[in-house]
């Protein structure tokens, strides 16, 4: 069972506040299905100019349809979507967002120079050809054939194509999928430099770590559904929390709260249940202050369970 | 878009099979058939000439081009150029002046080896329509190239324009005129696109204005793929 959790936008289907023209994205009730298989099943999503979101969530969550959505590439069956309060068609003709999108390939028989050239002028105001290879990580790789490169290699000159239009948007979908660990951590390097100008970046995931490492904020999906959605230090939290539950006669709940790393008590009788997010610590406290308490059990809070189940072996 | 063109055209001349197929063959089997199965009638050398031009035109636009089409749609090429500002219309125009562009070396090619290796001598005013000429045959056939191109996957659509190539190429009596045909085949060979094409340039070797009775079958031709074509466009996109 998935527990819904919100933490932050959203909730029901309604969004909370109002989303201006100054919103890099607003999805709202976007749904998709194909035949029999619902992609996406009504997800709201406001993104502020400046974030750096990770769409986390495992195969076949819907990522890459409400990405494709989100960019124009499809159209939804219900629900609408915007770019700084245009089409997202609009957007991409005003040069306002780049993507790398999955199953693209490389032209073949070009340099990487002329690809990038080539796109830079159907650009309304491209940057620099140089400056984009630079920023991209390719600029050694001006010179080489599109089908000369290896897979991170390819990765990063299509990163350099999203970036040639100068977008104040980055979609990326699930950008490192197949790449090692070296080409992973180049790749993330130049998003990080991206970013760091104060550009929205939304990149989608099956990664925990890469969520973690990259974005400040985490938006859970599953079964085409946004599940949670916060700061990644709040969903950090989620993912670490355990329940400590024991047998402890005559049980100051007060004390039980200044035990390490717990932070709800609850005392029914001689029952006690603590949430903590340090399971480890909070049980060696509690043995040794307590010698009486027994039948000592440890779970995954129900919200770690959801989460689990939403990011998969992969993640672990 | 020009830069787009322009990288278009470079990216295809850098493709072995496309030098190898589309401009060798025609190059090579014209000088084959008329140095070394030569003799017969005078203007021989002239209408092989026009017809292996023809043929490497025709090559050039149904699978140097258009059948392309069904590889970077595959591939997902035409995903990234989604996300620019250039619209499927745009990138078929990019498409179609490439193959125009494309069809030149062939044609020039070829003449150049009927003038250089077989003495063929025309007036100015001959060559000079030839290529315009050659350029309108070969429309038929790259309107058929993008018609596959946006009908099937990379594979298919290779396979079946290269199949429609030689058959239609053969058929139209590119390869071996159709008077050598027997009489059956000669009809449906009438009947084809590939033998109205070449027809528009036999006429000008023969003294005639290109357009006669045939250009009417070559018109309705042209109509036809031309909107096979946009209505497979239409229906990808």
């Amino acid at each position: 069972m998935v527990v819904r959790h919100y933490l932050g936008y959203g909730g029901d289907g309604t969004l909370v506040g109002v989303s201006g023209s100054g919103d890099a994205v607003v999805l709202r009730g976007v749904r998709k299905r194909y035949g029999d298989v619902t992609a996406v099943a009504g997800v709201d999503l406001t993104i502020a100019a400046g974030e750096v979101v990770a769409l986390l969530g495992p195969n076949g969550a819907g990522k890459s349809t409400t990405v494709d959505i989100m960019v124009g590439l499809r159209a939804p069956d219900a629900g609408e979507v915007s770019l700084y309060g245009m089409a997202p068609r609009r957007a991409l003709d005003e040069g306002r967002v780049g993507a790398v999108l999955q199953a693209g390939a490389l032209l073949p028989n070009a340099t990487v120079g002329e690809l990038l050239r080539a796109i830079a002028a159907l650009q309304p105001h491209p940057l620099p050809v140089a400056e984009v290879a630079a920023a991209a990580g390719v600029s050694e790789l001006l010179r080489r054939r599109t089908d000369r490169l290896s897979g991170g290699q390819q990765q990063r000159v299509r990163f350099a194509l999203a970036l040639v239009g100068d977008p104040s948007l980055l979609v990326l979908d699930e950008p490192t999928a197949g790449l090692d660990v070296a080409a992973r951590r180049d790749f993330w390097a130049g998003v990080r430099r991206y970013a760091g100008q104060g550009r929205t970046v939304l990149f989608s995931t099956h990664y925990l770590e890469e969520a973690d490492e990259v974005a400040d904020r985490i938006v859970l999906i599953d079964r085409g559904r946004v599940v949670a959605d916060g700061p990644t230090t709040a969903i950090r939290a989620m993912g670490s929390a355990r329940q400590v539950r024991c047998t402890l006669p005559d049980a100051d709940p007060d004390a039980l709260r200044d035990l390490p790393g717990v932070s709800s008590v609850e005392v029914h009788g001689a029952a006690v249940v603590l949430r903590s997010n340090d399971s480890d610590a909070t049980l060696r406290a509690l043995l040794a202050a307590y010698p009486l308490a027994h039948d000592v059990e440890v779970n995954a809070a129900a919200l770690t369970d959801a989460f689990l189940e939403l990011t998969g072996a992969e993640a672990h | 878009m020009g830069t787009y063109l322009l990288l278009e055209v470079r990216r295809t001349l850098r493709s072995v099979p496309f030098l190898l197929y589309t401009v060798g063959f025609p190059v090579g089997f014209y000088l084959l058939f008329t140095q070394v199965f030569g003799g017969g009638a005078s203007n021989w050398a002239a209408q092989y000439m026009v017809s292996m031009a023809l043929y490497g035109a025709m090559g050039a636009g149904l699978t140097g081009v258009g059948a392309r089409i069904a590889t970077e749609r595959t591939r997902g090429w035409t995903r990234t150029l989604a996300l620019t500002p250039l619209r499927p219309a745009g990138y078929l125009v990019i498409k179609l002046a490439a193959s125009v562009l494309l069809t030149l070396p062939v044609i020039l090619l070829v003449m150049l080896a009927g003038f250089a290796v077989n003495g063929v001598r025309l007036p100015v005013s001959t060559w000079l329509l030839l290529v315009p000429l050659l350029w309108l045959a070969t429309l038929p056939f790259t309107a058929l190239g993008i018609a596959i191109g946006y009908s099937a996957r990379d594979e298919v659509a290779n396979g079946v324009s290269i199949v429609l190539l030689f058959a239609l190429s053969i058929g139209g009596g590119l390869w071996m005129p159709v008077q050598l045909f027997p009489g059956w085949l000669a009809a449906v060979a009438k009947g084809l696109p590939s033998y109205r094409a070449g027809e528009l340039a036999w006429r000008v070797l023969d003294g005639h204005q290109p357009f006669g009775a045939g250009a009417l079958v070559f018109a309705g031709w042209l109509v036809a793929l031309l909107a096979l074509a946009g209505w497979r466009f239409r229906r990808a996109s």
